[in-house]
């Protein structure tokens, strides 16, 4: 757990560029728990704040597109958490664990692959 | 309901002593509707300082009902007495409560408490009332002029009043009087604009120590 990095996706935009990218051939770094939800607007700060103090080192989470989400606002609710937790971690000064969200769309598998590994390159998970 | 709002992380990790075991305590009423001390932000403040502060042995959460009365202290009685402090996300009469009934052990507030006021949307309350003592509100058709006005006036609008809104800030803040005035038509009261109302009765307000509601019929 220490040196793990979880991505949570959406079950839309986020699965399918998830599932471009596997089928693209290119595979997720060591390390890496993956978790789904119906929306990233289902994300809170518990379930964040708790994820990354049981020992996770990052999370990213995947949404869809601003203006695919499913649930209409899901992905903004998602992004505005996100934010709230980011300065929450910087203003308490906790290093080493962070928190990013990316929007993709379902042809996306390379930049998503990209982005993760950029990602966990930040939290040090290879 | 009470609204208030978390201090800054860092202030509160700056004022958590070096203690072995540290209880956060929320309260599941006001606070817990103004999303800044119920259960789910005990949860999240627990981890944080869990996280940024390793001088702190254990960190534990609990939330009760109201801090701001007695009969709910019982069930944490045994949690406070294993704790050497306590971090309270109460309004500051629940912070003064837990302190008086827990006395000698270090209460820190978690919040800083601003008004007595409703919530008008998601992220959004407004200052309702002022708790002055001398309610008015049948007069001013259910909206307050000490609160709402800018300055407390007791009969206007004032000059400052345009479009509707208080020149202390046009973009956001309405005029209580033009509400009030408005409010008033619909009721077919407007008649009561042009009664004067008398100054202030500030003896019912907070004047001489605080203020005590005794009521006789209600005490043993």
């Amino acid at each position: 757990m220490e040196e793990s990095l979880l991505i949570i996706y959406c079950s839309e935009g986020g699965r399918k560029a998830l599932q471009k990218m596997s089928s693209e051939g290119f595979r997720l770094p060591s390390g890496v728990c993956t978790f789904e939800l119906p929306c990233t607007g289902r994300i809170n700060d518990v379930m964040l704040m708790e994820t990354l103090q049981n020992g996770v080192r990052g999370i990213f989470v995947a949404g869809c597109r601003e203006e695919n989400c499913k649930y209409l606002d899901g992905n903004k609710r998602a992004l505005r958490r996100i934010k709230r937790i980011k300065k929450l971690l910087s203003d308490a000064g906790i290093e080493g664990k962070h928190i990013e969200m990316q929007t993709f769309g379902p042809d996306e598998g390379k930049r998503l692959y990209s982005a993760i590994n950029d990602f966990a390159g930040k939290v040090g998970v290879s | 309901m009470i609204v208030a709002e978390q201090k800054p992380i860092g202030e509160i990790l700056k004022k958590l002593p070096e203690v072995e075991k540290l209880l956060v305590l929320g309260c599941d009423t006001c606070v817990t509707v103004c999303l800044a001390g119920g259960e789910k932000e005990v949860k999240v403040m627990c981890s944080a300082i869990r996280m940024a502060d390793k001088k702190i042995g254990e960190v534990t959460g609990f939330s009760i009902e109201r801090q701001c009365d007695r009969e709910f202290f019982k069930e944490i009685e045994a949690v406070v007495k294993e704790s050497d402090a306590i971090l309270s996300l109460a309004c500051g009469a629940g912070v003064q409560m837990l302190s008086d009934y827990f006395e000698g052990k270090l209460v820190i507030p978690g919040l800083n408490t601003h008004f007595i006021g409703s919530n008008e949307g998601a992220g959004y309350w407004l200052e309702r009332c002022l708790g002055c003592g001398d309610c008015m509100l049948d007069i001013t058709g259910g909206i307050c002029p000490k609160t709402r006005c800018s300055k407390g006036l007791m009969n206007g609008p004032c000059g400052g009043s345009e479009n509707g809104m208080c020149e202390i800030d046009p973009l956001n803040t309405e005029c209580g009087w033009y509400l009030i005035y408005e409010r008033l038509k619909k009721l077919n009261m407007l008649q009561n604009m042009m009664t004067n109302q008398p100054p202030r009765d500030w003896s019912r307000a907070h004047d001489g120590g605080p203020r005590k509601l005794l009521r006789e019929d209600i005490q043993p």
